[in-house]
């Protein structure tokens, strides 16, 4: 691969989806895509060895950082509440109508989960990377990378469950029995 | 896998559950920030247009506030700012040759004034010297503001943002001071300086019925500025160390900005200084914010010494916008700037760190070192580090990885007063302390007859002798290790092998490395069993010693 355009062209969806599931809010990830190519075309890319991990390492650092920028934010915006009363009175009604459209939607159910435990859901299941790529990734030692993923999947479950969607959708008799985990999970 | 793990691949990879957004359109607005089909790279243009939705809200906080442009204005202004520029001592030195961009403008809100008088802008970084005149006041509040950030007209602004104040004695206000890494894109730039609020706080204290002589774990209620209950537990680290392991568990875990609890001793009313190495505000496993306090054993008395939990209460929050509309410059600084690219390893034989751009502006000098390898490796082996330029040391300050190249790591040294320095002035590199991470150790330790009984066995590492102390404590399993041994740096983590896979122990203690300190505690919850086989995950060896020094100029 030689051009921006070329590795534009190639990672384009694969940053858009993982930016999405991890901000759940699509203009976020849509600038937040932006962000990131621009970051990689004006670095030394040509010379990456292993060019998706090295991309999805910079997507999912950048996704933490902005939750981490949007956290503040809303804090700001809820100390200022009297500056946007009147919009956000819509927008509660707006997102009322859109949580229940989408209620279906995973991305909302990954949203409900705690930032640093949903990068390493994303990275596992959105782009397989093994337990020790995603540690590497997130720069956390591997003992911390299990521990999230297994808690990550305990949580999850109790989110679906809450959520009522149907058991069929995540339970499939051809998979393994319940009760191992975090065992079938280190690969 | 297990089955919640296939379902979440198979959902999460489903192309129709996901809708993309224009990709074309995309891609204009990223050749419009400078970087083109053809694979350009090193433009400094703006990273790209954006879809204006972003803005509305903070441009509506905007136009609120009466804005005033000002233009760049220098003049020579002397100003006595105190020591607030004691640490940033470049800065003094740009102030002294009147490089300083005068601006002048203030915001008065409920009696309170904010008045905005310098600027210093470089390659490196934008400072902002302020006053804040709040009028009548009580002695036991501290003002400062709050939230303060630099938005220039394309980029959002960078984080390593910070500010500070300082009581002006002389002049009955507070002196204050702004920086962050945005720099102007072009020679001049106008840009946006915005507070959130401008707060008083007052330090508020409850006492505490602590044991220390119980190792166990004590739990005491506040019901105060949202905080429920604080837990408590002493640790002997060494027989002349305290540790005490606290968390505070708020209301709201999510709302825990600006409270700062700490806990304090008092010998009557004399007030005991902790020892060095405290950690504050980690998160818990439930959104507590935890503490490491370290005490000289000697200091405590087991009944006579008191503790505290000293926090602070807000007394006032005079909300924003706090907003002035700036043009800021960089042109006086350009004649003293100079950036050298260089290709340097950090010492003979290093290929994992290497020096790479040296830049030298009127108010600092910065290193920036590429420093490759595995996550957990990618730290400077040298803990001190300091240049000599022209026969005089600057101490340098560690500023972190930059945001744009996650594996630079820049160094800043503050330029004093009277020193000259161009591109042929003689600066050299050194790097002082060397620790060296170690992870060939895979063999495990074996404890055994494990009960609430403390026993230590001595297990060589690395040619060192460590003790392993381990010792049952209610339903969990202690392990603590250290060396008599200085040159010990101390083990990292550790985890149980075989029949846990590799779970790793919780550290209790902050282990950092070239600390001096290679004691270190690791529990395991819920431990059942009466033998462990515990294995490291690194180690380090501390050389205090051992020095590079890297000539970078001429």
């Amino acid at each position: 691969m030689e051009s921006n355009r070329e590795l534009f062209e190639t990672y384009n969806k694969d940053v858009y989806r993982t930016c999405y599931y991890m901000v759940h809010d699509a203009a976020d990830a849509e600038d937040l895509c932006q962000e990131i190519f621009i970051t990689v075309f004006r670095s030394n890319w040509q010379s990456v060895e292993y060019l998706k991990s090295w991309m999805m390492k910079i997507t999912v650092n950048t996704c933490l950082n902005h939750l981490k920028r949007r956290r503040s934010l809303q804090q700001k915006v809820a100390a200022n509440l009297h500056f946007f009363q009147g919009k956000s009175a819509v927008d509660t009604v707006e997102g009322l109508v859109e949580q229940k459209e989408t209620s279906q939607e995973w991305a909302i159910h990954l949203s409900r989960l705690p930032v640093k435990i949903r990068a390493v859901l994303t990275l596992r299941y959105l782009h397989d990377f093994s337990l020790n790529e995603v540690s590497d990734a997130l720069s956390i030692p591997l003992g911390t990378t299990k521990s999230r993923l297994h808690k990550g999947l305990k949580l999850m479950k109790n989110v679906l469950l809450e959520t009522g969607i149907p058991e069929q959708e995540w339970k499939g008799e051809h998979y393994e029995q319940a009760g191992a985990c975090t065992q079938a999970s280190i690969k | 896998m297990n089955k919640l793990g296939h379902a979440l691949k198979h959902r999460l990879n489903e192309d129709k559950a996901v809708k993309y957004p224009d990709f074309e359109d995309m891609w204009t607005r990223i050749e419009q920030a400078g970087c083109n089909s053809s694979g350009l790279r090193g433009s400094s243009a703006p990273a790209g247009s954006r879809r204006t939705r972003n803005w509305s809200k903070i441009a509506a906080v905007a136009s609120l506030s009466v804005l005033v442009a000002a233009v760049p204005v220098y003049a020579a202004v002397h100003y006595n700012w105190g020591n607030l520029l004691s640490s940033n001592e470049g800065i003094q030195t740009a102030l002294d040759q009147n490089l300083g961009q005068q601006l002048g403008q203030s915001i008065t809100r409920d009696g309170v004034t904010l008045t905005l008088r310098t600027a210093i802008v470089d390659e490196n970084r934008t400072v902002i010297l302020y006053s804040l005149d709040v009028g009548a006041h009580t002695d036991t509040d501290f003002w400062s503001v709050k939230g303060m950030t630099l938005q220039g007209a394309k980029e959002r602004s960078k984080e390593g943002e910070y500010n500070y104040e300082q009581w002006d004695e002389e002049n009955k206000r507070y002196n204050g001071y702004f920086e962050s890494d945005w720099v102007p894109g072009q020679d001049t730039e106008q840009v946006t300086l915005a507070a959130d609020a401008v707060k008083a706080v007052s330090v508020q204290d409850l006492e505490l019925p602590l044991d220390v002589e119980s190792m166990k774990m004590q739990s005491f209620p506040v019901g105060r500025e949202g905080m429920q209950k604080i837990e408590i537990q002493p640790f002997a680290q060494s027989k002349d160390k305290l540790l005490l392991s606290s968390a505070v568990t708020f209301d709201d875990p999510v709302n825990k900005e600006g409270i700062f609890p700490q806990l304090v001793a008092y010998n009557g009313t004399t007030r005991v200084t902790g020892l060095s190495g405290g950690t504050f505000g980690e998160p818990g496993d439930h959104g507590e914010y935890k503490m490491k306090q370290y005490f000289k054993t000697g200091d405590i008395t087991a009944g006579q010494t008191t503790f505290k939990l000293e926090y602070t209460k807000q007394e006032r929050n005079i909300a924003g916008p706090w907003s002035f509309e700036l043009k800021l410059s960089k042109k006086q600084m350009e004649s003293g700037t100079h950036i050298q690219a260089l290709q340097l390893p950090l010492e003979t034989g290093d290929t994992d760190n290497t020096i790479e751009k040296l830049s030298v502006t009127p108010t600092q000098v910065r290193l920036s070192i590429r420093t490759e390898g595995k996550s957990f490796r990618r730290q400077l082996p040298y803990k001190k580090y300091s240049l000599e330029v022209s026969g005089k040391t600057l101490e340098g300050r560690y500023f972190g990885y930059s945001k744009e190249d996650s594996g630079l790591l820049n160094l800043r040294f503050e330029r004093p007063a009277g020193l000259v320095i161009d591109k042929s002035t003689p600066i050299t590199f050194v790097g002082k302390y060397k620790v060296t991470i170690h992870t060939e150790d895979k063999a495990p330790t074996l404890l055994t007859n494990i009960s609430t009984e403390k026993q230590t066995l001595i297990r060589e590492v690395g040619g060192y002798p460590v003790n392993w102390t381990y010792y049952m404590q209610g339903k969990d399993l202690y392990v603590e290790t250290g060396s008599e041994d200085p040159h010990f740096g101390g083990i990292n983590q550790t985890h149980l092998g075989e029949n846990y896979k590799n779970l790793p122990g919780k550290p209790v203690t902050s282990n950092f490395s070239g600390d001096g300190n290679n004691k270190a505690i690791d529990v395991y919850k819920d431990f059942t069993g009466t033998e462990a086989s515990i294995y490291m995950y690194f180690y380090t060896t501390d050389d205090p010693d051992k020095e590079t020094r890297v000539q970078l100029q001429p």
